[in-house]
């Protein structure tokens, strides 16, 4: 065991602050960072709610795929609209770091609502896990669609 | 699309397939979704100026997603109106996988469509 305390792991919901603070902002390469963070900010907490949940996510560029996978495709509608999100930002931010020449960031609209979707799957994802029975049928529905 | 508003009739809005995107779509087994999906964007989407369909490379992971990008002429307001119509319409429409593998995408542009709105 690390001697590092888990209050001392970084929270991931911080990315989205950051994404905030950069939507202040006004150049394309700050709107495209805050894709980036945004997608961050929702993408690492459903990995970690998915291991917590026993589907360990592999330690590999395959982590995307996995965690937005078991979102979108699990039979559940409480997990379909996180898998949504997660899509969604999931494209925007290769387009965000990848093709200089979309035209996604050349105004702050697409990313505005990016970091909203962010803060909206968290939330969502934050009433998914108190509520026991609903919990219990997601993993169910992620189990019988990837067993 | 607020009242009053102008508009442009969808029908006449030029679409962009690249090839290896109509290759992936077959290989998917999605064509029919897929001319569904595109009909219900262009019908529905108002003041839409054009629409792409790519297959984005694999980066850093493997890509199989064809991406629908649409471009129009929106404030804020109907772009997130739209973008929530048609997420409503797809999902209640298709099983998941359709959406998964066919990911439309709404961009905001200026009048000519060429240049964004600064």
């Amino acid at each position: 065991m690390f001697p590092f305390a888990r209050s001392q792991m970084m929270d991931p919901r911080r990315f989205l602050e950051v994404a905030r603070r950069l939507l202040t902002r006004s150049a394309e390469e700050d709107w495209r960072t805050a894709a980036n963070r945004a997608y961050y900010s929702l993408m690492i907490p459903c990995r970690d709610a998915l291991s917590r949940w026993g589907f360990v996510a592999p330690k590999s560029d395959a982590v995307h795929q996995f965690v937005r996978s078991r979102f979108y495709l699990s039979p559940y509608p409480d997990l379909t609209p996180i898998g949504t999100i997660l899509n969604h930002l999931s494209h925007l931010r290769s387009q965000a770091d990848y093709e200089m020449s979309s035209l996604q960031f050349k105004t702050i609209t697409v990313v505005r609502q990016a970091v909203l979707d962010a803060d909206d799957g968290l939330k969502q994802l934050d009433a998914l896990q108190a509520d026991a029975a609903k919990l219990a049928a997601a993993i169910a529905a992620i189990r019988s669609r990837f067993p | 699309m607020k009242a009053g508003g102008k508009a442009v009739i969808a029908t006449t809005v030029p679409v962009t397939i690249e090839p290896d995107a109509a290759e992936q779509i077959d290989k998917l087994g999605l064509r029919a979704e897929f001319e569904r999906i595109l009909d219900h964007v262009l019908q529905t989407t108002l003041n839409l100026t054009r629409v792409e369909v790519t297959f984005p490379p694999s980066y850093e992971e493997p890509n199989e997603t064809v991406v629908v990008e649409g471009f129009g002429i929106w404030d804020d307001e109907q772009f997130r109106d739209y973008r929530e119509r048609y997420l409503r319409w797809v999902i209640e429409t298709f099983p998941p996988e359709a959406s998964y593998y066919i990911h439309v995408s709404l961009c905001p542009v200026a009048d000519d469509g060429s240049q964004a709105i600064s």
